[in-house]
């Protein structure tokens, strides 16, 4: 059971991590900006073919051999669980170390190529590619919110039938593994963080389109096509995620209440979370990845994009305190990532952390 | 030269896509509706980082030119200073600025909370007048010193003119 959750896993983490050279926007290639011009090089071309042969290979040798270890004499599930979480989180320190060889490689290309020399710098924006903006109205939130509320006022409606022990933690079969004493507060407390969860995404959703919409003056049509296909489908993404997690959450909280319920799921249910999630991930991932490339490369020779490297700390993380953005889009990877020069972001993610730890240990 | 642009659209079919479809731009129509410029063409902002013009000065002759080609009309909602600075990669300060100088030129109205629009002109005071011509008299001169006669002045101005206009 533990072993088909971590194999699904596995195969999504590594078919991911392959894949995101030839997902991430076109102009950046291991976390180097390249200029429009000479994004085809074969030099380039070479490093991700190689980086994806040797994750492939590598990455497969890892997966069977934990499966056969796994396979092997009695394995108890907490070992798979152990062993497999730390074989995934191997696959990933792996496509970290070679994507900041390759980040070396390609910077060192770049520098020895000269290919920004000559090139007029250029920002470009365009005054109305707000209102071309598809992502989501906020408002969309405040349903799954609804949802939860319903959940607690009917929990607090059937307070009485409810268990002495309130489950806390649900292992992989689907079974509460971890209890506490009922109290009006606990009885509420899965409902609670499922609400705090949702005032998060809610935040990470506006943040996100108070961010920054970036064209490229080199070529405008696919850094719009790109710009706009990355913020309407994170935006659904992150809406569709908050509804399977409302669903999960409002499933253990109602078979708490009725403990017969749903009585021959009980596995199916988390597992078709994980699925989805999963499934999710990939569609949005490949969607993303497609708007900007097989489009012809007409450039206007003598400008470039601003050189965006000097913001990278690392190639991976991103410091500008003159962008009011609060996230941008992910160097390697499809997806975004925060602003660190902006405080704001900071509060978005550690703001719900800290009231999430504190209901934990109060 | 203005692209027409292609209306972006989702180029996934699914189940229930169409009636999806339906109700999600139904959402966003009623939405955006409340408050929104109507752009039929792009109107493209280019900043040189590394030009001797300040970056503050090129966003105030770009959004002026705009205006005089007919891409922005009077009435319209500039994008807000943060959202304007966020999408160009500058500081808002240097947007503000921008929008200042606007508004000092008679050019935008700032709208706290709603931020910045473009004014009407009707008629030309004597203050405007006297702006541009203090503005255009260096120029001239130098422009006669270093060999334009007038007729050849005339014609550039000319030229200009309908350059601004039709681009």
């Amino acid at each position: 059971m533990s072993l088909s959750i971590i194999l699904t896993i596995f195969v999504f983490i590594i078919g991911l991590q392959i894949a995101v050279p030839y997902l991430v926007k076109r102009t950046v290639i291991f976390g180097v900006t390249v200029p429009e011009q000479f994004i085809n090089n074969d030099n380039l071309k070479l490093f991700k073919k190689r980086y994806f042969v040797s994750m492939l290979a590598i990455s497969l040798v890892i997966m069977v051999a934990f499966l056969v270890w796994a396979l092997g004499s009695n394995r108890d599930d907490e070992q798979i669980v152990i062993v497999g979480t730390m074989m995934q989180f191997g696959v990933i320190l792996i496509s970290l170390s070679f994507y900041i060889y390759f980040h070396a490689k390609t910077k060192q290309l770049k520098k020895e190529s000269k290919w920004t020399e000559n090139l007029k710098e250029v920002r470009l924006t365009d005054l109305s590619i707000r209102s071309q903006d598809e992502m989501l109205p906020s408002y969309v939130y405040f349903l799954p919110m609804f949802i939860t509320l319903g959940v607690i006022c009917y929990t607090i409606f059937q307070y009485d039938i409810l268990p002495n022990q309130i489950p806390t933690h649900w292992g992989p079969s689907g079974e509460p593994d971890a209890f506490t004493k009922k109290t009006p507060f606990t009885a509420i407390q899965l409902p609670l963080f499922l609400l705090i969860m949702q005032v998060m995404f809610l935040a990470i959703h506006i943040a996100t389109k108070k961010s920054g919409i970036k064209l490229s003056a080199t070529n405008f049509q696919a850094s719009r096509n790109r710009q706009l296909g990355l913020r309407k489908y994170s935006s659904w993404f992150t809406f569709v995620v908050v509804l399977l997690v409302t669903m999960l959450f409002s499933y253990f909280q109602l078979t708490m209440i009725h403990s017969n319920l749903f009585s021959g799921m009980k596995f199916l249910i988390p597992f078709a979370f994980l699925v989805l999630v999963l499934i999710g991930t990939c569609v949005f991932a490949i969607k993303v990845g497609r708007t900007d490339k097989g489009g012809p490369v007409q450039v206007e020779g003598s400008i470039t994009d601003i050189d965006e490297d000097q913001y990278w700390k690392g190639g991976l993380f991103y410091f500008n305190k003159n962008d009011p953005s609060i996230f941008v889009e992910k160097r390697f990877g499809v997806g975004w990532t925060l602003n660190m020069a902006n405080p704001i972001g900071y509060f978005i993610v550690l703001i719900p952390l800290v009231i999430i730890l504190l209901i934990s240990f109060l | 030269m203005p692209i027409k642009q292609t209306p972006y659209v989702f180029s996934h079919k699914g189940l229930f896509y169409g009636e999806m479809h339906f109700v999600i731009e139904s959402i966003e129509q009623f939405c955006y509706n409340k408050c929104r410029t109507d752009w039929s063409d792009e109107m493209l902002i280019r900043i040189e980082t590394e030009s001797e013009i300040p970056i503050y000065t090129q966003l105030t002759n770009q959004i002026i030119e705009g205006i005089a080609k007919g891409s922005l009309k009077s009435g319209d909602a500039l994008p807000s200073v943060r959202a304007f600075a966020a999408d160009l990669g500058v500081n808002m300060h240097t947007v503000n600025k921008s929008y200042h100088e606007l508004e000092k030129k008679g050019i935008i109205q700032i709208v706290p909370k709603s931020g910045a629009v473009i004014s009407h002109y009707d008629s030309i005071d004597d203050s405007v007048m006297n702006r541009i011509s203090d503005q255009l008299r260096p120029y001239i001169a130098e422009a006669l010193v270093l060999g334009l006669d007038k007729e050849k002045l005339l014609e550039l101005v000319s030229s200009l003119v309908s350059d601004i206009k039709t681009k």
